[in-house]
C-alpha cells in the first residue's frame, strides 16, 4: 500500500491548488469501513485530485494532525479513546461517523449488558491488566455520546461508492449538519424482482424490515425475510423462488409498509390508458369506494368534499374515454345477498371473506378447508356477470377497470385493468387531467341496479359484513331479525355473533388478527359456526395493500368518514337486508336492471 | 428425499428438542453430517419445527459456512483476507468463478470442484493463496489456475 503514499506525495507536487486535508482513524472496530476506502483502487487516484490522506493507520506511517475532515470508524471504549476523540473533534472542521460501530455502538455495545468486571474477567480471566490504561474500560459509547457529529455514514461496512460520494460532496458543496447520509447513492446494482404483481427493487430497499416484520411477526404468513449479510442484504423468498410460487397470499402488507417504495405493485396505469384510448372498446370503469376514499389523500384536487372530489373524479373519467362509470359496492351488495342466501339453505360452515387473499390463506396453510370456501359469486363476479349482462349487447368490446384498495385482484385475469388508490393519481397526471376543472355535478355513477346506496355502519372492517351476511340469511329464513344478537369477545380481534330466537340460530366467528386464525381453524370449527370471516388487513379494506401506506389511526378513521358522509347510513338491518335481498333476487331472475 | 435423510434430521430435531433456540446447532449438524443444506432440508425443518423456511433461509444465507448445494469432489478455498486481498486475491477469486461458472459457495455442474471463500489461511507470506483440499497454492497467478484446475481432471481421467 506504499503506493497511495507515494501517489499523494506525487500528486501534491503536481497540483497547487488547496486541497482538502483528510484524516482517517479507527477506534474499536474491526477496520473493515477503513478497509473498504483502501479497496477503493483505482477511484483512489481521482480522490486525490481534491483530498490529501494525511493520516490513514491502516495503510500509511505518517501522521499529522493538520486536517479538515476526520472520517472515525468504531465506538469508543475508554478514557483514553474518549480523550483521543475530543482532540480529533478539536482539530476537525467536519467529523464524520464512518460505519455502524461510530453511529450506533453496533456490536461493541453488546457487552453493555454485563458489568464491565465481569466482562474483563470472562475475557481476560487471571491475567494481570490491573492499572494498565489498555484495559481501563466503561460502557461502550457511539461517538456522539462523546463529541459532535456532523455526519453519519451508516453500514457494517460501510459501502465504499457511499464514502467516494460523499467526499466528493463535501469537497465541492457546503455541507449541512446532522445529515444522515445513507441515501443518494445507488451502488447497489442488483435486479429488481418483477416476477409477480408485488414487485421489489433492491436498489430503493433501506432494510428497515418493515415488511419482514409485517408478513412473519405480525401475519404469520413468512412469504419474505432479510436475506444474506452486509451489502449483499436483500429481502427475499427463500430460495428466491419468487412471490408466486410461495406461501405469499398477495396481501399488499408489504408494500403498504414500505416506506420508501422498494416494494411497488405491477403497474396497469399503461394498459388502463391502451383501453381508454381504444375507440372499439366500450371501457366500464368500476370505483370501489373505500380506494377512492383512501384516493383522496393523493389526488390532485383541492376539493375537500368527498362527494364533490368523487362527482369531478367521475365527470373526468368519463372525459377519458371512460363509457360508463359504476359503484363497485352494488356488487358487494349483491354479493352479501348471495352469501346470506347460501347459508339460510345450507348447513356447511363457509368462509365468507370476498378477499381473494384470505381464499389463498386458506389454499396453502388450510386445504383441509378447501371445501368451505364459499361457492357463491363473489363481488368481482357479480361485478364481471352483472355487466357482462348489461354491456355485450353493442358492437364494441367491453372492458372492465377496476379501482381497487387490494392489489390481489391484478392477478384476475377477467378483469382487464386494476388500479390502485396509488395508480389512480399517475393515470391523471399521464393524461395531463386536472380534476377540479370537472363539475361535479356532471359526475354520477351509472348501473343503479335499484339498490340502496348506503354505507354500513363501520363498513370494510369491525365486521359489519359478516353481521350483514347472517342478518341476510336470517331475514331471508324467517322475513324477520326478531332474534337476540350477541357479540362475545373471545381475545383481542376475535369475535363471535350469534343470532338466537325459537325459530333458529345463525353463528359466525371473525378473526380480526390473521395469525390467529391458525389456533381456531381446527376440525370442528365446521360445525360450531355458520360462518367464518378473516382478512389479512389490519383495519379491513380501508388499509388494503392497494391503499395509500398509513399507520394513523386518525386517517383510517377520515377514510371511514368519508364514506359514511357521502352514503349515509343504513336505517336499520331489517331495512338494509330486505333492499339487499330484493336487488338480489331481481338480478338472479334475469330482470331489468 | 430419503427415508434416511428423514430419520438424520429428526434424530438432530429430536437432540436439541430441549434446549433454547436450537436453530443454529440444527442447521451446523445438518451440514455436518449431510453435507449440505439443500431446499429440500430446510423445507423439512421447517416443517417439523417452530423455524419457518424464511427464518432458516435467512440464517443459512448469512453465515458463509453453509451451503446449499452439495459439495463438490474437491473442495477449492479462496483466501479474502487483508494479505491475499491487497496481493489481488479478489481477482483470483474472479478468475475462478469465470473457469468454474459457479459463485463461491456453488459447485461444479460435474460435481468435481466447490468453491468457498475463506478468510486468513495463516500464510501471508505465500499470498495470494488458494487451497484445495489439503493442498495449499501460494503467490499464485491468475494464468496458472487453469493449470492447476487441470491436473485434477487430469487426475479424475487416470482414476
Amino acid at each position: 500500500m506504499t503506493m497511495v503514499v507515494s501517489d499523494v506525495e506525487s500528486v501534491k507536487s503536481a497540483q497547487t491548488a488547496p486541497k482538502y486535508k483528510v484524516g482517517i482513524f479507527d477506534f474499536a472496530s474491526c477496520e473493515g469501513c477503513e478497509l473498504q476506502i483502501a479497496n477503493l483502487e483505482e477511484d483512489i487516484l481521482e480522490l486525490l485530485d481534491t483530498v490529501e490522506v494525511v493520516s490513514f493507520r491502516e495503510v500509511m506511517k505518517e501522521h499529522s494532525d493538520d486536517y479538515d475532515i476526520a472520517f472515525i470508524e468504531g465506538s469508543i471504549n475508554r478514557p483514553v479513546d474518549e480523550k483521543r476523540l475530543k482532540e480529533i473533534r478539536a482539530n476537525a472542521k467536519i467529523l464524520i461517523a464512518l460505519g455502524d460501530c461510530a453511529t450506533t455502538g453496533c456490536v461493541n455495545k453488546l457487552r453493555n449488558q454485563w458489568p464491565d468486571a465481569e466482562n474483563l474477567k470472562e475475557v481476560y480471566a487471571d491475567a494481570d491488566i490491573a492499572n494498565n490504561e489498555y484495559f481501563d474500560v466503561f460502557p461502550t459509547k457511539k461517538l456522539n455520546e462523546v463529541v459532535d457529529v456532523d455526519f453519519y455514514i451508516r453500514g457494517c461496512p460501510v459501502r465504499k461508492e457511499q464514502v467516494l460520494y460523499y467526499i466528493r460532496r463535501l469537497t465541492t458543496m457546503a455541507p449541512r449538519k446532522n445529515l444522515d447520509l445513507r441515501f443518494g447513492v445507488t451502488a447497489r446494482e442488483m435486479e429488481a424482482d418483477t416476477r409477480s404483481i408485488i414487485q421489489y427493487d433492491p436498489q430503493k430497499c433501506i432494510l428497515c424490515r418493515h415488511c419482514d416484520i409485517v408478513c412473519n411477526e405480525i401475519l404469520d404468513i413468512h412469504a419474505i425475510g432479510l436475506t444474506n449479510k452486509g451489502n449483499e442484504s436483500i429481502i427475499s423468498t427463500p430460495f428466491n423462488k419468487g412471490l408466486d410460487d410461495n406461501k405469499c397470499i398477495s396481501c399488499g402488507q408489504c408494500l403498504v409498509n414500505c416506506p420508501v417504495g422498494a416494494f411497488s405493485e405491477h403497474s396497469d396505469v399503461e394498459k388502463a390508458i391502451g383501453l381508454l384510448d381504444d375507440p372499439n372498446n366500450f371501457v366500464v370503469f368500476a370505483i370501489d369506494l373505500t380506494a377512492a376514499a383512501a384516493a383522496m389523500e393523493v389526488l390532485p384536487t383541492d376539493r375537500d368534499d368527498f362527494g364533490e372530489a368523487l362527482g369531478s373524479l367521475i365527470a373526468s373519467l368519463k372525459s377519458l374515454g371512460a363509457d360508463r362509470v359504476v359503484d363497485f359496492t352494488h356488487f358487494n351488495y349483491l354479493s352479501l345477498a348471495a352469501q346470506g342466501t347460501y347459508v339460510s339453505e345450507n348447513d356447511d360452515m363457509v368462509f365468507t371473506s370476498w378477499c381473494p387473499s384470505a381464499n389463498s390463506y386458506i389454499r396453502k396453510f388450510h386445504p383441509e378447508f378447501k371445501k368451505n370456501l364459499q361457492k357463491v359469486s363473489s363481488p368481482e363476479q357479480m361485478m364481471l356477470d352483472v355487466l357482462g349482462e348489461r354491456y355485450t349487447k353493442g358492437e364494441k368490446t367491453l372492458k372492465i377497470i377496476l379501482l381497487s384498495p387490494c392489489i390481489v385482484h391484478k392477478g384476475n385475469s377477467k378483469i382487464d385493468a386494476v388500479l390502485t388508490a396509488r395508480e389512480l393519481p399517475r393515470l391523471l397526471k399521464q393524461k395531463g387531467v386536472d380534476i377540479d376543472f370537472h363539475d361535479p355535478a356532471d359526475g354520477v355513477f351509472d348501473c343503479e341496479l335499484g339498490l340502496s346506496s348506503v354505507f354500513v355502519k363501520g363498513a370494510s372492517s369491525d365486521y359489519a359484513y359478516s353481521l350483514a351476511i347472517i342478518q341476510t340469511a336470517y331475514m331471508r329464513k324467517f322475513n324477520n331479525l326478531d332474534a337476540r344478537l350477541a357479540v362475545t369477545t373471545l381475545e383481542d380481534y376475535v369475535h363471535e355473533m350469534a343470532f338466537d330466537s325459537e325459530e333458529g340460530f345463525f353463528n359466525a366467528l371473525i378473526i380480526e388478527d390473521l395469525a390467529k386464525a391458525s389456533k381456531y381453524l381446527t376440525k370442528d370449527i365446521a360445525k360450531r359456526y355458520n360462518v367464518v370471516e378473516f382478512y389479512p388487513c389490519f383495519h379491513g379494506c380501508l388499509t388494503g395493500g392497494g391503499t395509500i401506506p398509513t399507520t394513523s389511526i386518525d386517517i383510517i378513521d377520515q377514510r371511514r368518514d368519508y364514506l359514511r358522509n357521502f352514503k349515509g347510513e343504513s336505517k336499520g338491518p331489517v331495512w338494509f337486508s330486505k333492499q339487499i335481498i330484493e336487488a338480489y333476487d331481481k338480478q338472479i331472475k334475469g330482470g331489468e336492471f | 428425499m430419503e427415508a434416511k435423510d428423514k430419520f438424520i434430521i429428526d434424530t438432530i430435531l429430536d437432540t436439541y428438542s430441549n434446549i433454547d433456540d436450537p436453530q443454529l446447532v440444527i442447521l451446523q449438524n445438518i451440514q455436518e453430517i449431510l453435507g449440505y443444506v439443500g431446499e429440500e432440508y430446510l423445507t423439512y425443518v421447517s416443517e417439523n419445527s417452530e423455524y419457518s423456511l424464511t427464518e432458516l433461509y435467512g440464517v443459512v444465507s448469512f453465515y458463509p459456512q453453509f451451503r446449499f448445494d452439495p459439495p463438490g469432489k474437491h473442495t477449492i478455498k479462496v483466501c479474502s483476507g487483508t494479505a491475499c486481498h491487497v496481493r489481488g486475491g479478489s481477482g483470483i477469486a474472479q478468475e475462478l468463478e469465470d473457469i468454474l461458472e459457479i459463485k463461491p459457495g456453488g459447485t461444479t455442474k460435474d460435481g468435481l470442484f466447490s468453491l468457498e471463500s475463506v478468510r486468513c489461511l495463516g500464510c501471508c507470506g505465500l499470498s495470494p493463496v488458494i487451497m484445495i483440499d489439503e493442498e495449499t497454492y501460494g503467490r499464485v497467478k491468475k494464468g496458472g489456475l487453469q493449470k492447476i484446475l487441470d491436473s485434477y481432471k487430469t487426475e479424475e481421467v487416470a482414476e
